[in-house]
């Protein structure tokens, strides 16, 4: 039997960076393979081939057994593929009928509402699922939008869906109602690649897998010949170097002591201390709650119950305002809208955080000019002029800038949220001298990363979240990679 | 590629000088075409005529720049301007000093502000709904106090009459009351951390927040200082009218809004400034004043004005554009092991 589709040889790169290297697989009608993978491994590049959103340098996709070139999006949705994304292309103000048969209106010229609302009802129903076609879509759960996304994909008589972490952001009774409408389709001969990081909603959906890391394919074949442990070794299976982390520093007094931590639905009895000169790693995937770790402990989110103490003195910002007074510093995850001012100077973006601090009542510009002049010296930021907008700096000079803004305020605990997403591996290293300089300094230092190479590299301990709960506390010296992933899909210790 | 910064660092006004270009290049370009057309615009009265007539929208579009720069809009600003004048003149028939009852009318327009940034920051209308909610309703509470008719009082106070119509040295008063709202608004933006604050927010407000800037507050006061502004016209107005008329202004937002705009502030907010917004004014009773003495209608002068707009806004765009196009000296071109080298050890200085 042909199958649905095949991949060869496939390759990609990236301004010199291989993201995709010799990738083989094929998947039949009526199956579903699970891609999985870290973050970085090339399942997007892989996805966003097939979605015709980039080109291949090397390689051949044939559909049904035919070659094909997918050029762009059409011509991936004529191909009969439908990509459903975790950013979801749904109008919020529309119903669920008018973001149904969008662009694919019932009625010629004219739009035949009756005709849509009726159509997309029975849709639905065939589905089985159960959503009123006149809600708003912003009034739907995220399941509900989720499964809205896939019915729009098959109204348009997809043949290969593409599920990109369908589950990462559902609880685990809209997970399951996922999975039911995903083997629902699988027998109707609808072939499904399905990503996720939950090892276990793979043994439980998936008929084959592929396994992606930097780039090459690992392995593949059938799920009912592999188990956990083997799947695991194959996505981290890499030789590291162990990088900058001093092993025997004397680490000092507790600096941030965080107790029972709890916000509904985010988080859940979170506690752990982080001391004086340690770098406290905290691991997990995509929506395990470190992100919202980060903002409850600086104020930015409301918590339910819990404390944060500060040197032992009681903190529980209500705001970034506390926080930053008693000497915290937030290096947010969203670099450009979050932690920058893309439009302001380097000058501007590097005072703002100590002028807010000090309570300045004057600005010197000439003198924040000078003091940013020598961050820029010693942190060897590559900027035209310290007075161009940073939105002209690369990725890893603008993380350098906000990095100044928090050493120019002065902090006692600094919390980094991904410090050193899609940033060059030379300025990625000069990162992490900086941090380690820092702990040195004597300050704490909370590091969330998705990069597990890098929690090694730099944490003491390692903290890996799980469903907004602290899984597992791991030591850094010790730990590997395998025992990371292991907690963040929610292995159990036996 | 070895020296992180450039040998030759640009100073501070050279850089100002280039964020600026546009409208001075613009004035400059209007002026030459002046000499050689019209040579009687030079005449020191026609000058001076000039300055005057920039003054009361000038003064409007330095307030507004703050509310623009944190990515807001101001268009209750004419109405202000007519219930201060109103209310200067009601109070001085009152019996009132004129002196106190300008004071109140300033009073009122900063509350006036006041009201539009609470609306804004705390219940989060959008600005453009709140302020035209306030316009509408600040302008019927003109009509009413009023009974719809302009307010006559005694305008015989020379100081006072400085404000709007006299002269001060040879140089008009209101002229010399728009510079010196100018400087201030240039000072505050540059040398006080609220003006810091006002460019943050219309950065990103997000990312003001999680730097802990008092958001709500900045934003309250940046309509405070366009109300102050705004009140501080209809007090110019009132004293060049000699009454207070509840419908004076009634366009002058939009007036305000165009000198901003045209001076290079981004709408969007974040980018701009006082200065740009000095020249912009100027530029449109420049405009107004040539096409007066050409002896071109004023309906056409209408159309002209629209189409100077959008090619003034055209070529601010470009500007900005480029000055975000800069060259990136980027670290991705370079190898890896060019940047291995050891940071400065001077970053541990601080703590030792």
């Amino acid at each position: 039997m042909t199958p649905r589709l095949e991949v060869r040889g496939l390759s990609k790169a990236f301004l010199g960076a291989q993201a995709l290297k010799d990738v083989s697989f094929s998947l039949e009608a009526g199956q579903v393979l699970a891609l999985i993978g870290e973050n970085g491994a090339g399942k997007s590049t892989l996805i966003r081939i097939l979605s015709g959103a980039h080109g291949p340098d090397q390689g051949e996709i044939l559909i049904d057994g035919n070659p094909v070139h997918i050029d762009g999006p059409g011509a991936s949705e004529a191909l009969g593929i439908a990509t459903v994304y975790q950013e979801l292309n749904l109008f919020p103000d529309l119903t669920v009928a008018e973001n149904l048969v969008f662009n694919h209106f019932p009625g010629g010229t004219v739009i035949n509402w009756n005709q849509a609302r009726r159509e997309s009802r029975a849709f639905l129903t065939e589905l089985g699922l159960t959503l009123d076609v006149d809600r708003r879509v912003r009034q739907l759960s995220v399941a509900e939008k989720q499964m809205l996304e896939i019915a729009k994909a098959l109204r348009r008589k997809a043949q290969l869906l593409i599920l990109d972490e369908p589950t990462a952001v559902l609880g685990g009774a809209d997970v399951d109602q996922l999975l039911d409408l995903v083997r629902g389709l699988r027998s109707h001969g609808v072939s499904i690649i399905f990503v996720s990081h939950r090892l276990e909603e793979v043994f439980g959906l998936a008929d084959t897998y592929v396994v992606l890391k930097d780039g090459e394919l690992t392995g593949t074949g059938r799920i009912s010949d592999t188990d956990h442990d083997d799947l695991v070794s194959k996505m981290v299976g890499r030789e590291f170097v162990r990088g900058v982390r001093s092993v025997n520093r004397e680490l000092g007094a507790p600096v941030l002591e965080v107790e029972h931590l709890t916000r509904i639905g985010v988080l859940e009895d979170v506690s752990f201390t982080v001391r004086a000169g340690e770098v406290v790693g905290v691991a997990g995937l995509r929506g395990a709650g470190r992100t919202e770790l980060a903002r409850a402990i600086y104020g930015a989110d409301p918590v339910t119950s819990g404390h944060v103490r500060l040197h032992g003195k009681p903190l529980d910002a209500r705001n970034p305002i506390q926080a930053i007074g008693a000497g915290v510093g937030l290096v947010p995850e969203e670099r450009k809208t979050q932690g920058l001012f893309t439009a302001l100077s380097s000058v501007h973006n590097t005072a703002l955080v100590g002028m807010v601090k000090r309570r300045r009542r004057w600005v010197n510009p000439s003198k924040d000019l000078a003091m940013t002049r020598d961050y820029i010296r010693r942190l060897r930021i590559k900027a035209p002029s310290a007075l161009a907008p940073v939105a002209v700096l690369s990725g890893g000079n603008q993380q350098k800038v906000v990095l100044a803004k928090w050493l120019e305020a002065g902090v006692d605990l600094l919390i980094l949220d991904e410090p050193t997403r899609g940033i060059d591996i030379g300025a990625k290293q000069e990162i992490y001298e900086l941090i380690e300089e820092l702990g040195r300094q004597g300050k704490a230092l909370l590091i969330i990363s998705s990069e597990l190479p890098e929690v090694l590299a730099l944490s003491h301990r390692v903290l890996v979240m799980y469903h907004g709960r602290i899984a597992a506390e791991l030591d850094g010296d010790r730990t590997t990679e395998e025992e990371i992933m292991f907690h963040a899909v929610g292995g159990r210790t036996a | 590629m070895n020296s992180p910064v450039r040998a030759s660092a640009p100073s501070v006004w050279s850089t100002r000088l280039r964020a600026n270009w546009l409208p001075i290049a613009l004035l400059v370009a209007i002026l030459v075409v002046v000499v050689l057309a019209v040579p009687s615009f030079f005449q020191s009265a026609n000058l001076l005529n000039v300055g005057r007539q920039s003054a009361i929208v000038g003064v409007i579009a330095i307030g507004m720049t703050f509310v623009i720069l944190t990515g807001g809009i101001d268009l209750s600003v004419g109405s202000i301007l007519a219930l201060s004048g109103v209310t200067t003149a009601m109070l001085i028939n009152s019996g009132m000093t004129i002196g106190l009852a300008a004071f109140l009318a300033l009073l009122v327009g900063v509350a006036l502000g006041v009201l539009n940034g609470l609306g804004v920051a705390v219940l989060k209308i959008q600005p453009f709904i709140m302020t035209l909610a306030t316009m509408v309703a600040i302008q019927g509470l003109s009509l009413r106090v009023t009974d719809g008719g302009p307010q006559q009082f005694d305008n015989s106070n020379s100081f006072f009459t400085v404000m709007g119509s006299g002269n001060v040295l040879g140089v008009p008063g209101p002229f010399l009351i728009f510079l010196v709202i100018s400087v201030l608004g240039v000072l505050v933006l540059r040398y006080l951390p609220f003006g810091r604050f006002v460019y943050a927010i219309g950065g990103s407000l997000e990312a003001a927040r999680l730097s802990g800037v008092r958001t709500g507050r900045t934003v309250v006061l940046a309509y405070a200082v366009s109300g102050l502004c705004a009140a501080l016209a209809g007090v110019m107005t009132a004293s060049r009218l000699g009454v207070g008329d509840p419908i004076a202004g009634s366009l002058s937002n939009l007036d305000a809004i165009t000198a901003v705009v045209i001076g290079g502030t981004s709408l969007m907010g974040g980018i701009g400034g006082a200065v740009g917004t000095v020249f912009g004014a100027l530029m449109l009773a420049v405009l107004s004043n040539l096409m007066n003495l050409i002896g071109i209608s004023p309906f056409d002068q209408q159309i002209v004005k629209g189409a100077v707009i959008v090619i003034a806004v055209l070529i601010a765009a470009e500007t900005t554009r480029r000055r975000f196009r800069t060259r990136r000296p980027d670290a991705t071109r370079v190898p890896a092991t060019a940047t291995h080298a050891p940071l400065d050890p001077t970053l541990t200085s601080s703590a030792r």
